[in-house]
């Protein structure tokens, strides 16, 4: 029994997409700005495989989407299934049937958890909107007021994603499966959560907030917004990060099992000297803080690197 | 056997610390002395049944109490800190020989004036300041509740970050910050969150607040976080809540081990 | 590049606390409080069974334990200096009441309702617990102090005679003897009873 609905399954992709036994193919979107040159936002949700976004000297947003390969999908590793079950569950989902009513979801990342006002964000009009592909892999991109929304349908699909953006775009990604983000020449904010893969962003000029829990984070900043708070988290990976040598800021960090590297002549605190000058103390306040502070350059805005067994490295470009 | 060992395997033995070994050899001595073994269990089963006698909770004047009397010492240590720097400053310019007699009461004259701002505070400009300072915080909270919705989670971060500013945040701060600990879809903000609650655990809602997220939280990281800072409070009515964690399939075996050896560490 | 030492693993620890309560850190106190105080509370309720007091005596403590910062040397643990501490005001307070040395359920009908109130297991055993109550509060109040540090917060005998300034073969003595006097008084309240 088992055996002949396989080969069924198995019949039905060759058929839809007769790729999948050679290079998965690329397919590519171009999505146009309401406003060219103006600035503009990125957010991608639930992606599952690797996301590549590289800020160029375009008007467009060119999406170029393939599906993630065997191999690709071995690499990814997912936490709390063993790998050749998920390999089994995930290619036998892909396919023309619908999803199973009990599709397990990932116990590790909960995406209810999204702000009721999110979905309303975008208007749903087809306008703007392109999809991509056939019935096996389902991707769209939908474009309001030069924010540029990439949506795709069934969680589980492993997509490998390179964009190309114009330089001064915002961007919101949230990763929930796995593979790696790489950020690469962008003006703008960085607002990154990629649970199960590494963020990397090199030649950054603005300001950042991201949290990865197997993966390690690593940035590389040309310039820093100086009103712009940051944040870096990880539960095992290590966090890098490369800050102009004039930058001000105060780092607040805490490991409970790494180390804190730096190049920086950094002033280390045991408080945030602001809040001890200016408060002391309220009715009910308890001080718990395990925070080691950091002042670079006099201080500024704070910069907080947490991690649990995550080493920490500041370097100074 | 002599008087200190009997002692010793006698507590022991009411306290049921005693293996069998000690046991015997406790009761052996019992019976050379002529003494009742039953008696001896006896008295040790009333022991064992004090452990059952359960007291009342104090009531919230303890903490109250507590508070005011760390923040009237606290004000005691700054103004004798002030007061300190204003002795040293008069010390410097009672003998102004070296200035010329105009800048010289110039000088004193500002330095009264700046001093009588800053550093000593009369009871009257105290009311003033507390009621400036009053409505600083005001001004905070209602700032920290608008950035608090901000779509970007440096803004929200930001609005956390105000909440190390106030004194006493009232029951909006808190609702506010307990609901971005359990909704923010942002996780470097739900750890900021987290922080900034353990800040104020001194209050019972925001405690049962942080109890009731433990599994609420999906979060590996924030799991720990919250887990760390019962730990920290050693506070052991999170112990049922962290039991029921573990109960939780596909736990992140790095946050069970934490979460087992907090249980422990709070009994 | 240069490491940063880092020193965090665990959640400070009650001595570190108090050190730096003691260089000028004020603000620490309030986990110490934070960490502390219910065990302290059981201790003075269970040695008078009035909340009110028991409140007010905790309160004193840490007033004494902020007044005697400077004294604190970080030697030993920072609980068997709050409980010598405690220890100290409960027995000042007693040389001022003398009365409640010796103190009888009948004495304070108002908290003899309120601890019946508090939550005692709901089962044939409710009995047998009640009576050590009152058997408890019939044991002079050394003894009931005593019992109090021994049975219920947990301090060994050892932390005992540093508190109470005797050896640990004495504090073991002591229990043992409030012990045995507790349950003659609770036989003798049982035989009334049946009377």
């Amino acid at each position: 029994m088992k055996n002949i609905s396989r080969i069924v399954v198995a019949a039905l992709l060759l058929i839809n997409l007769p790729a999948w036994a050679q290079e998965p193919e690329t397919q590519q979107l171009v999505v146009p700005l309401s406003k060219p040159g103006e600035r503009g936002k990125l957010i991608i949700n639930l992606m599952n495989g690797g996301i590549e976004v590289t800020g160029y000297s375009g008007k467009d947003v060119i999406i170029d989407a393939r599906e993630i390969t065997k191999e690709e999908m071995k690499k990814i590793a997912v936490p709390w299934t063993s790998g050749e079950a998920a390999l089994d569950q995930y290619f036998d989902l892909r396919s023309d049937m619908p999803e199973p009513a009990e599709a397990p979801v990932p116990d590790f990342y909960d995406l209810s958890n999204s702000f009721p006002d999110k979905k309303d964000n975008i208007n749903r009009n087809t306008e703007g909107m392109k999809k991509i592909g056939g019935s096996t892999f389902h991707l769209t991109a939908e474009e309001k007021n030069n924010t540029v929304e990439i949506l795709s349908d069934s969680w589980m699909q492993g997509l490998k994603l390179n964009i190309k953006i114009p330089k001064n775009f915002n961007l919101q990604l949230n990763t929930s499966m796995g593979g790696d983000v790489n950020i690469e020449n962008i003006d703008g904010y960085l607002e990154i959560e990629n649970p199960n893969g590494s963020i990397e962003a090199k030649g950054i000029s603005g300001s950042a907030v991201l949290s990865s829990f197997n993966g390690s984070i690593k940035i590389d900043f040309d310039k820093v917004d100086p009103q712009k708070t940051m944040s870096f988290s990880t539960m095992t990976g290590d966090i890098e990060v490369k800050l102009p040598s004039s930058t001000k800021a105060m780092l607040k960090m805490k490991t409970d099992a790494g180390e804190i590297f730096t190049d920086f002549d950094m002033k280390v605190l045991q408080n945030n000297p602001k809040i001890d000058k200016e408060n002391r103390g309220g009715t009910y306040k308890v001080s718990i803080t395990k925070w080691i502070y950091g002042e670079l350059n006099g201080g500024g805005q704070e910069y907080t690197f947490q991690s649990m067994n995550g080493s920490f490295f500041i370097r100074k470009k | 056997m002599n008087d200190d060992r009997f002692y010793f395997l006698l507590t022991e033995y009411l306290d049921s610390q005693l293996d069998e070994g000690l046991e015997l050899e406790l009761k052996a001595e019992l019976v050379r002395q002529g003494e009742n073994v039953d008696d001896l269990e006896n008295l040790r089963r009333m022991s064992v049944s004090m452990n059952r006698w359960k007291i009342p909770q104090p009531s919230e004047r303890l903490k109250d109490n507590f508070y005011t009397l760390l923040a009237a010492e606290q004000q005691k240590q700054d103004n004798l800190v002030s007061g300190y720097w204003w002795r040293v400053l008069s010390e410097k310019f009672a003998f102004g020989l070296w200035m010329p007699r105009l800048a010289y009461g110039l000088v004193f004259l500002l330095l009264g004036y700046f001093a009588g701002i800053t550093f000593s505070p009369s009871a009257s400009q105290n009311g003033q300041i507390a009621t400036l300072s009053a409505e600083v915080d005001q001004m905070r909270e209602i700032m920290m509740l608008t950035l608090l919705n901000d779509p970007t989670a440096s803004e929200r971060l930001k609005a956390i970050s105000t909440s190390h500013y106030l004194n006493d945040p009232d029951e909006k701060i808190i609702r506010a910050l307990l609901k971005t600990l359990n909704n923010d879809p942002n996780e470097n903000v739900r750890l900021a969150a987290v922080d900034a609650l353990l800040m104020f655990s001194g209050i019972q809602e925001v405690r049962e607040g942080l109890i009731g997220s433990i599994n609420h939280q999906h979060s590996p990281m924030i799991q720990i976080a919250l887990t760390d800072g019962m730990l920290a409070l050693n506070e052991k009515e999170a112990t049922p809540a962290l039991q029921r964690l573990l109960q939780r399939k596909n736990l992140n075996p790095l946050v069970k081990t934490r979460v087992e050896q907090t249980i422990q560490k709070l009994i | 590049m240069c490491k940063i030492h880092i020193n965090i693993l665990n959640p400070l620890s009650d001595n570190e606390l108090m050190m730096k309560v003691k260089s000028g850190d004020i603000a620490r106190l309030g986990l110490l409080f934070e960490r502390h105080h219910k065990s302290l509370f059981g201790f003075f309720y269970r040695t008078t069974q009035q909340v009110e007091l028991s409140e007010d005596l905790v309160q004193d403590v840490f007033e004494k334990i902020l007044k005697k910062r400077i004294q604190f040397q970080g030697f030993g643990k920072f609980t068997t200096w709050m409980f010598t501490i405690a220890h100290n005001e409960m027995a000042d307070h007693f040389k001022k009441n003398k009365r409640m040395a010796f103190s009888s359920l009948d004495d304070y009908p108002e908290d003899r309702t309120k601890s019946e109130q508090s939550a005692f297991d709901q089962d044939e055993k409710m009995e047998e617990l009640k009576t050590l109550e009152l058997a408890f509060a019939k044991l002079g109040q050394e003894k009931r102090q005593l019992l109090a540090l021994c049975k219920y917060e947990g301090l060994s005998y050892r932390e005992i005679g540093e508190i109470m300034k005797c050896s640990e073969g004495n504090a073991r003595i002591k229990v043992f003897r409030a012990l045995q006097e507790l349950r003659i008084i609770y036989q003798n309240i049982e035989k009334q009873i049946v009377i």
